[in-house]
């Protein structure tokens, strides 16, 4: 009746291999878990400020445009007869950068003949997704976008 | 001074001992079929210690970082005493390293070298040329001009098409949302220290079990006959003898093609700047071309498919002829994948181009499909033909 059960299905020395290999295998995971966290690229920015001046008015004749990196973020500004109107220059498709095409009244897609208009919808070539569109606003002769 | 430098070492290790193996090695038999396509093994090996050799002596100038890598291979190409032709022995190496290695893989192919036994030696050798594959697109980017810079965009972009992880490898690829010094640094340390190491211990296990197994003959699985001491070819001095033939052939391609035909640094990277017409490296055309013709996500499954059929085809033909000619279906199936990659690089190196051929202009869609634009009448005349009417008749 004093028959340890515990003893019968694990011997004491089978119990401490495994506990050797346990201890090995959570040290190696401790270590690789923080090593591994800090390959993953620090991605994360501060709060996004409102708008961002990005030029003077008259810095974009009508029917020019004007690219930039703004917080990040690619953008092409376009002036139209009316307004400005600010896009994300990264073409949807592959990643290149568009440019206006003041000639056919389009932005296009060097890489492989994507074209947009000036809401930013697809209108011709493989772009999946239309252009974000982010809103501008003149004060002052200053041009300010909202990302 | 020789006698007693060999009696300090005899002295503290059993010299007669560690003989045995190296001669056992030095003058093993290797098969009769052995031929000088059997070189191809250790000429890719010589183009990895020649990109090691010259890849040390440009990271003595070379600075991974967004304002000063431009520079600074320029700097190599210029002011550096003889700085230029190790960076275009490097490109050129890396080039014909990957013909090489594939000329290798296709000889292992055809010869069915990869059968029982020697399975896993194929599996490592794939894996050496996927490696090589990464060694180019990382190493594209680092002189950080134009055309690495947007290849590099377009190329980590395509592995953002990658269902529910493809944003994550992306992000994870470049560092950051776009490709910048961020991107930069990372492909710089697989590019110099974590692929050379990568590759140096699966070749190790590759030339191992490459010594242990043997070479294979061409006699069918189950009835290879071995190789005895005295018969086939020994590899010390006749094998060696061939290599070395090869080995100066191949630096003489290697020094010829960096003098002739020189790879241009072109303009430095502009990230507002997507110039046109934007190409992948030549060895990525086919894989560039194929993903064109479906939705992203179908043409990245369908590029997939390439790699993981050559690690498992020793798996999927266990035909134990090796004889090509006794081997129709694996052969077939071998020349329709061979021209299927040239025909897709070929339209992929072709595409969105005007080209002249046969004295017609062609437009040649993003397809790589030719649209004629105009025939020979309305043509302007090149410049060799306006010279040509220009000078007098010779009576």
């Amino acid at each position: 009746m004093d028959e340890n059960v515990f003893d019968q299905k694990m011997p004491r020395r089978s119990f401490l291999d495994w506990l050797i290999r346990g201890g090995l295998f959570a040290t190696l995971a401790g270590m690789l878990a923080p090593a591994l966290a800090y390959l993953w690229p620090v991605t994360h920015r501060g709060p996004a400020t409102g708008m961002a001046e990005i030029g003077r008015e008259d810095e974009i004749p009508v029917g020019g445009s004007k690219k930039m990196v703004t917080g990040g973020t690619t953008l092409l500004v376009v002036r139209t007869a009316k307004e400005f109107r600010a896009f994300s220059a990264v073409c949807t498709h592959l990643g290149c950068i568009v440019f206006w095409d003041s000639q056919k009244n389009q932005i296009a897609c060097p890489c492989h003949a994507g074209f947009f208009d000036l809401d930013g919808h697809v209108v011709a070539g493989p772009p999946p997704r239309p252009l974000q569109v982010y809103p501008v606003q003149v004060m002052d002769g200053k041009v300010f976008v909202k990302l | 001074m020789k006698h007693r430098l060999k009696q300090w070492f005899a002295e503290r290790f059993d010299l007669e001992q560690l003989k045995g193996p190296v001669q056992k090695q030095l003058h093993k038999p290797l098969p009769k079929n052995i031929s000088w396509a059997h070189t191809l093994g250790s000429m890719s090996l010589f183009l990895f210690v020649s990109q090691v050799l010259t890849g040390i002596l440009l990271l003595i100038y070379y600075r991974p970082t967004v304002n000063e890598a431009f520079e600074s291979v320029k700097f190599i190409m210029t002011k550096s005493y003889m700085g230029w032709l190790y960076r275009q022995i490097h490109a050129w190496g890396a080039n014909l390293m990957l013909i090489v290695v594939f000329l290798h893989m296709l000889r292992t192919f055809i010869t069915g070298s990869y059968k029982k036994p020697r399975e896993l030696t194929w599996v490592f050798g794939v894996f050496l040329f996927l490696l090589t594959l990464v060694f180019g697109f990382t190493g594209y980017l680092l002189p950080w001009n134009q055309l690495a810079y947007w290849a590099t965009t377009v190329g980590t972009e395509v592995a953002g098409a990658i269902p529910v992880l493809g944003e994550w490898i992306k992000t994870f690829l470049r560092g950051g949302f776009n490709v910048g010094g961020e991107t930069l640094s990372r492909f710089f340390v697989v590019h110099v220290i974590i692929l050379p190491w990568v590759l140096f211990f699966i070749v190790l296990i590759h030339l191992v079990l490459v010594r242990i197994q043997g070479i294979a003959t061409m006699d069918p699985v189950g009835s290879e006959k071995e190789t005895k001491p005295g018969e086939g070819t020994p590899f010390f001095p006749n094998h060696v003898l061939k290599e070395g033939v090869v080995f100066f052939i191949l630096l003489g391609i290697l020094i010829t093609l960096s003098i002739l035909t020189p790879f241009d640094l072109g303009e430095k990277a502009d990230p507002l700047t997507t110039p046109l017409a934007i190409k992948p490296e030549w060895y990525f055309l086919p894989m560039y071309q194929v993903i064109k013709y479906f939705p992203k996500l179908v043409g990245i499954f369908v590029v997939g498919i390439g790699p993981l059929f050559l690690l498992a085809w020793p798996l999927l033909d266990k035909s134990s002829n090796r004889h090509p000619l006794h081997r129709p279906i694996s052969m077939t199936i071998g020349i329709l994948a061979l021209l299927s990659l040239l025909i897709l690089g070929t339209m992929g190196y072709f595409s969105e181009s005007k080209r002249h051929f046969f004295g017609k202009e062609y437009d040649i869609d993003i397809y790589g499909i030719p649209h004629l634009v105009s025939s020979n009448a309305n043509r302007r005349p090149s410049l060799f033909e306006a010279e040509k009417n220009k000078a007098p008749a010779v009576p």
